[in-house]
């Protein structure tokens, strides 16, 4: 039983270290090309968001793509 | 290299290593490298430089000081020029000597060693940690366990802390509140420092770093390794009764002090972060039993096969191997890479400035037989003083409307400049026609700097009637 839960761990961990990575990576080239402050004003929904907003979320929005992508490969490698 | 593919390894349960420690010429220059990074990233924050922190990432204002220099968002290819220079150090330092990059320098590597310090002061050396974890739960061990977490959690908290120094001025973080995604951020990576350094400590490098799996594709035969000298080793000599045989004495201290538990007697494995701590224990051991160091050394491949074949190294060759194509190709490319981004911080323009069209109206016709465009002009002023900014434009019937007075841009700002260009029909060519604006600085000869920048200037000219897609066109 404790060895199935350690390999869960092991998984966990490989899918969220290499997906924290290239998140963090598409973080700042696309913040680099784009200013928070500008996209909240052409966005479909009314936003009120700082820059900080803007980089910690899209940094999560990021993150949350490249965690499903890298949750499922692992997912359908396993099963 | 013996490394398998994740599936074929069957699964063991993962085990605290226990590494002994051990002094030797590789773990003085190691606690060198890593006293030094920590000095660098816990002493960066503080130092200031012409009146702003030296290092700082303003993300709020989307600027970068970095000492002398400030970057724009504008400057974001030489951040990727830099990150590509420093993956081509790395292949550069793996193909000529292995993973120094794990064993002297990676962050894993440094804050495990801070959390394995921290550890020993308090539980005393190995042995005693692993009796202290296998023993019952008494007031010693309480007090110790309690000890040790109550001075990783403060490293790991001091760390998130000077984090978040790198990216708000570390020293308004006691003047002024902190914001909440600062607090976050802050503690996000106290939590990863303490998780990676005090737990997972080298199951990262195992299991999680990508670059532990691909630097095998950047060894060759030639890359220096830590590699255990079978010839001279073999057959291990387990008692001073038995026969003289290797010089191997099957002490185990290559073992014991291995941070990740490998046997490097075993040839070399993906696990192996190149810590040298095997070469130090056993250069201990050999002059001990009078034997000649380098038993396990740094060596590659193919000098060990040369050895072989005439039974003594040949550390010329070993030398001679660094001038092999793989290593000057590397080299030459680094140098190239190094040099253009010297060049171009020297050429860097402090003046800069980018042209946006009006996004409502194409063209204006305020006056009949002429046309009006309306432009922003975004002026960027990257030096260290206050510029007079004088803007033109460059067509000889144009006419530039709005502009104030006097134009002076601060260090470090943006100047948001509407500017409206009328131009009679009769000198409209084409529709849309190229228009250039020239920006340019002070009068002073000495950092006199002139900027030109081109965008297009549309009319109603039934010359070319294009207006598909003409909102989307620059």
């Amino acid at each position: 039983m404790e060895k199935h839960t350690k390999v869960w761990m092991r998984t966990l961990g490989v899918v969220l270290w290499p997906s924290f990575l290239v998140a963090s990576i598409g973080t700042m080239v696309f913040f680099a090309c784009f200013d928070p402050r500008d996209l909240v004003q052409v966005a479909t929904w009314p936003m009120a968001l700082d820059r900080r907003w803007g980089y910690s979320l899209g940094f999560f929005l990021f993150w949350m793509l490249t965690l499903m992508a890298s949750g499922l490969t692992a997912y359908l490698l396993e099963s | 290299m013996n490394q398998q593919p994740l599936e074929t390894v069957p699964y063991v349960a993962h085990e605290k290593k226990y590494p002994r420690e051990i002094q030797g010429r590789f773990q003085s220059l190691r606690a060198v490298t890593v006293v030094l990074v920590l000095l660098v990233y816990y002493g960066l924050p503080w130092l200031n430089w012409q009146g702003h922190q030296a290092v700082l990432f303003d993300l709020p204002q989307r600027q970068f000081y970095i000492f002398h220099f400030i970057f724009w968002p504008q400057d974001f290819y030489y951040l990727t020029w830099l990150l590509i220079i420093a993956a081509l150090s790395l292949f550069l330092i793996t193909a000529i000597a292995g993973r120094l990059w794990c064993g002297y320098t990676c962050p894993q590597t440094v804050w495990t060693e801070v959390f394995l310090w921290v550890e020993r002061c308090i539980e005393g050396n190995y042995r005693r940690q692993k009796r202290l974890d296998e023993g019952p739960w008494s007031g010693e061990k309480i007090l110790k366990k309690t000890a040790k977490q109550f001075v990783w959690v403060f490293i790991a908290l001091w760390t998130g802390f000077t984090f978040i120094g790198y990216f708000t001025p570390i020293r308004s973080l006691f003047s002024q509140p902190v914001g909440s995604w600062e607090l976050f951020w802050g503690f996000f990576y106290s939590l990863a420092t303490y998780g990676n350094a005090g737990f997972l400590r080298e199951q990262v490098c195992q299991y999680m770093c990508p670059y532990a799996r691909f630097q095998s594709a950047m060894f060759d035969r030639d890359t220096w390794v830590i590699a255990y000298n079978k010839v001279r080793g073999e057959p291990r000599k387990r008692r001073e009764s038995m026969l003289a045989q290797g010089d191997c004495i099957d002490c185990q201290l290559c073992v014991q002090v291995c941070p990740t538990g490998i046997d490097i007697r075993n040839g070399l494995q993906y696990e192996c972060i190149g810590c040298a701590a095997c070469i130090d224990a056993c250069d201990q051991v050999m002059e001990k039993i009078d034997r000649p160091k380098g038993l396990i050394a740094y060596t590659s491949e193919a000098t060990m096969e040369i050895a072989d074949q005439n039974g003594a190294e040949d550390k010329f060759l070993q030398w001679k191997s660094l001038l092999r194509p793989r290593v000057l190709i590397y080299t030459f490319i680094w140098l190239i890479l190094v040099v253009g981004f010297l060049i171009s911080m020297a050429l860097r323009n402090p003046l800069a400035f980018d042209i946006l069209r009006d996004r409502n109206a194409l063209y204006q016709i305020s006056e009949p037989g002429f046309v009006d465009n309306v432009y922003t002009l975004k002026i960027m002023n990257k030096d260290h003083r206050a510029y007079s900014i004088q803007v033109d434009v460059l067509e000889p019937q144009a006419v530039l409307m709005g502009l104030p007075e006097t134009l002076f841009v601060a260090a470090g700002d943006v100047y948001n400049l509407v500017v409206r260009i009328r131009l009679p029909e009769q000198a409209i060519r084409q529709n849309p026609q190229s228009l250039k604006f020239q920006v340019s600085r002070s009068m002073d000869a000495l950092d006199a700097l002139k900027v030109v920048e081109e965008t297009l200037f549309w009319s109603s000219s039934p010359t070319i009637h294009n207006t598909i897609n003409v909102r989307d066109s620059k």
